[in-house]
């Protein structure tokens, strides 16, 4: 089972918007994620403070086409390979490309003074998807852009097997594809969780897939542990405020 | 009401824990009623993924 996000998980850039996103890393830590893409909406605060506050993350981000704006060379990797463990013992190798859609005015502080900016995403799959397809059995990209742009990149862009896709609040009800490239988009808000289910043969090749996409109901149990982390941060975030709001109150 | 990330963990329990009994194509993504896992052929691999989660760690709906 491999967990990934698909971009734009950073709260407001408030104190306690800062100590959610803190949390919220770690919360993915518990849960194993293995890798996340980078939205626009988490580097708010330019790269430091983006590298700051994801410090403690123990899997990696990955952006194809954030860049400097002086190289145009990526300032996280555009890709990772994951070797992941198959059912009989094998290891399967799963390439993670990361897209974000293209914004000709996004410029952020980033690192060592420069800045940074967002190249087409179609030109940086074009780049990188070839090298990621070699070393891997399975390329899936975390794409957080427009549906349409996850259509033409999966068109246009060979050796892709897998667009899974996050964009405001636009969440797939039925299996979309293009060129036989599922496209597969999860929601946001933590309000649902996209399921691919994978299906290699014996030579490591794609053979298939099947996707499921679950609504966090309350059908769905609570991880006791996971409610107890998520409980003792809005605790203290409430506790935190709640001086503030009884001196607004007044009175002796 | 959404249950957010709080469900997340129990539910990569119950997805590691499925033994699909037959996979389809070309279907609706929605689970089966009252199902939290689909049934279906074992598979190679699961990916599980999340987005514009925007820091959403408390129930939100």
């Amino acid at each position: 089972m491999v967990w990934f996000d698909l971009g734009n998980f950073w709260d407001n850039p408030t104190s306690d918007g800062l100590a959610k996103t803190e949390g919220l890393v770690e919360a993915m830590n518990r849960l194993g994620y293995a890798a996340a893409n980078v939205g626009e909406r988490d580097l708010v605060l330019g790269y430091d403070e983006f590298v700051a506050r994801t410090a403690k993350a123990s899997f990696p981000f990955v952006s194809a086409n954030i860049v400097r704006e002086d190289t145009k060379a990526p300032v996280f990797a555009p890709y990772t390979v994951l070797e992941v463990p198959g059912r009989a013992g094998q290891k399967w190798r799963l390439g993670v490309l990361g897209l974000v859609r293209f914004n000709p005015v996004f410029l952020k502080a980033g690192p060592e003074k420069s800045n940074l900016v967002i190249v087409p995403p179609l030109d940086a799959a074009r780049r990188y998807v070839p090298e990621l397809r070699e070393r891997s059995d399975l390329v899936v990209v975390l794409a957080a852009l427009h549906r349409d742009d996850a259509h033409v990149i999966a068109r246009e862009v060979p050796g892709i097997d897998l667009v899974l896709g996050s964009y405001g609040a636009i969440y797939s009800s039925a299996m979309d594809t293009e060129g036989g490239v599922p496209i597969l988009y999860a929601g946001h808000q933590g309000q649902r969780v996209g399921e691919t289910r994978i299906f290699l043969d014996a030579g490591s090749k794609l053979s298939g897939s099947v996707s499921f996409l679950h609504t966090l109901t309350a059908r769905y149990p609570s991880d006791p542990e996971m409610e107890r982390f998520v409980g003792g941060i809005l605790s203290r975030l409430a506790g935190a405020a709640a001086p503030a709001a009884s001196s607004t109150g007044g009175g002796t | 009401m959404h249950r957010g990330w709080i469900a997340l963990g129990m539910g990569a329990v119950l997805a590691a824990a499925s033994v699909p009994s037959g996979a389809q194509a070309g279907h609706t993504l929605q689970l089966p009623t009252d199902a939290l896992v689909a049934p279906g052929q074992p598979p190679s691999l699961v990916l599980l993924y999340t987005g514009n989660v925007i820091g959403y760690l408390e129930p939100c709906g």
